[in-house]
């Protein structure tokens, strides 16, 4: 298994480098002679930090990837046009990982409005064979953790998934630290019983 | 240590290893930084056919601000108030504006947790300053008002036109064409015309014709909105400047070279603007949704959904006037949690004809 990529600040540099070939591969045909300022550069030293990371943490959310990395990238707009105020790099980091969260907030709004429109698209299931490569304790839980409350599934992946602190979540999510922990533990009650079954 | 707390433990290594496993199979797409570059270059590309149904003389010289009975010579328009229960922050507001003072503040941020309540710091002064954004409806780009919580050094106006030009909306669906590094010089209210003078970047002479008109108009809105809310006159035509002279072209293909003044509200308003809350607010289990539409039959439907989806409550509301636009507001008893209310215009073809109702939409949580 493969180290993930944290979703904070100071991520180790194996993050980095996977992204930039993807990056690379792309600034080429983009150009980038408008791609001066302060802002600029900024967004892109974030994005090779921090995006793979966040689109990791979007798709446990909503579980369509595609998704996931628009809400992801809406974050990194928003974050060019706040750069102004915004100035700090650690402050970057936290402001990303909220903006991502309210964002898959709006995305489930949507979508459940949307879902109940018999004539609209069924949300996205997982194909077949992502499953059987995955593992099946490994789906079953990342399944069961998918019907939770949106809050509950929040705190529970940025706690165990993005290993972020209690602060940090209690920032990402925009609640107390009292309610981050009451989601995590009913989350955690929730799928006690799914868990206990691959133990 | 206790068996309770191993199996916990176990139970979280479990988590942590199925959420990883899961995490490694998503390998980003390989357009995404040019994906988000092109979002973010200067100057803006956004290219859309030109469907705002604004008629060319709404931008010309002429003031067209006899507009409608709502907004202008009562200065009730952008001074009604707001955030009633959003924030414990109480502001101090810059004389003269004598209907709003002590107006609790809208939340200040959106990338962090709401800041503990300051009560005792008397600077910097703060003030709720109307400021307008665009937004996308059914029938193309409209204004859409919030009212920003900023320090007020100088006037009202120079407040409003900075926040427009350097703050994000609370609202996701609230944006801005103009960027941040357009940059407000000063601005004089003379006895025929208020001049807001711009410096740095002011060349948006690529956009299209319809984010053109609608951005200049967005200027002239927060101008005389905040001209208002400074008991100046709010009914005076704007006159942009660029380093001191009128520019012949500065948005699009528009002659700017003489004033502006508002056009129509009914050509440039979101039909449905909800005022209280803002975005991102913090409220009490009592929620007063407040607002101004222009309604058929003056009626407006709402609904409540959770943070699920699922609709947990929904009505109409009146407001106080039909054809013309016309406060109104509405109860609504919530449990604690995260909602958003979308309130729309009623359609009388009930989605048969034309393009739809629009809509406004505030997320918020209740405690």
């Amino acid at each position: 298994m493969a180290v993930a990529c944290p979703v904070t600040v100071g991520a180790p540099a194996h993050c980095g480098t996977a992204l930039v070939d993807g990056g690379l591969a792309v600034s080429t045909g983009a150009g980038t002679a408008s791609f001066s300022s302060e802002a600029d550069q900024m967004v892109t030293e974030l994005f090779t930090v921090h995006y793979t990371g966040l689109v990791r943490l979007a798709t446990l959310l909503l579980r369509d990837q595609s998704v996931a990395e628009e809400a992801v990238q809406d974050a990194f707009v928003s974050l060019h046009r706040r750069w102004r105020k915004l100035r700090d790099p650690g402050s970057a980091a936290a402001y990303l990982r909220t903006s991502v969260i309210h964002n898959t907030r709006s995305i489930q709004r949507r979508r459940s409005v949307a879902a109940r429109h018999p004539d609209d698209r069924p949300l996205d299931v997982p194909s077949a064979e992502v499953g059987a490569l995955r593992g099946v304790a490994g789906t079953a839980v990342v399944e069961a953790l998918r019907r939770l409350p949106a809050r509950q599934r929040e705190a529970l992946v940025l706690r165990y998934y993005a290993d972020l602190s209690e602060a940090e979540i209690a920032e990402a999510m925009r609640i107390s630290r009292g309610a981050v922990k009451s989601h995590a533990s009913r989350g955690m009650a929730a799928l006690r019983e799914t868990l206990e079954q691959w133990a | 240590m206790s068996i309770d707390d191993d199996r916990f433990r176990r139970d979280e290594d479990l988590l942590r290893r199925a959420l990883h496993a899961e995490a490694d199979d998503v390998l980003p797409s390989l357009d995404a930084l040019s994906n988000i570059r092109r979002r973010t270059a200067r100057p803006p590309l956004w290219r859309r056919p030109v469907v705002l149904g604004m008629a060319a003389a709404s931008v010309t010289a002429v003031a067209v601000i006899t507009a409608s009975a709502y907004v202008l010579g009562d200065s009730s328009d952008d001074t009604t108030t707001t955030g009633s229960e959003s924030s414990p922050r109480p502001t101090v507001v810059q004389s003269p504006s004598p209907s709003v003072t002590e107006q609790p503040g809208p939340p200040t941020s959106t990338e962090t947790v709401a800041p503990p309540p300051e009560t005792e710091d008397p600077q910097p002064e703060n003030a709720n300053v109307p400021v307008y954004y665009v937004t996308e409806t059914t029938q193309g780009l409209r204004l859409a008002r919030e009212f920003q919580n900023t320090p007020v050094p100088d006037d009202v106006i120079s407040a409003a036109v900075n926040a427009m030009l350097a703050e994000q909306a609370q609202d996701p669906d609230y944006q801005s064409y103009w960027q941040a590094d357009t940059q407000l010089r000063g601005v004089e209210v003379k006895n025929d015309v208020i001049e807001v003078d711009l410096t740095g970047h002011t060349d948006y002479t690529f956009v299209g014709n319809d984010i053109a008109e609608i951005s200049v108009q967005q200027l002239v809105y927060t101008v005389t909105a905040a001209a208002s809310v400074a008991g100046e006159d709010g009914g005076l035509p704007v006159q942009i400047l660029v380093d001191g002279k009128p520019p012949r072209q500065m948005w699009g293909q528009l002659d700017l070279s003489d004033p502006i003044g508002r056009a129509p509200l009914v050509n440039v308003w979101q039909h449905v603007q909800i005022d209280n809350p803002q975005d991102g607010a913090v409220l009490g289990r009592s929620v007063t949704i407040s607002g101004v539409a222009l309604a058929f039959e003056a009626q407006v439907n709402w609904q409540a959904f959770d943070d699920e989806g699922n609709v947990v409550d929904n009505g109409f509301a009146m407001t106080t006037e039909s054809s013309t636009f016309a406060p109104f507001t509405f109860e609504v008893a919530l449990e604690p949690g995260f909602y958003s209310v979308v309130v729309s215009e009623s359609d009388p073809t009930g989605g048969a004809e034309g393009p739809g109702p629009m809509s406004d939409t505030k997320n918020f949580s209740v405690e």
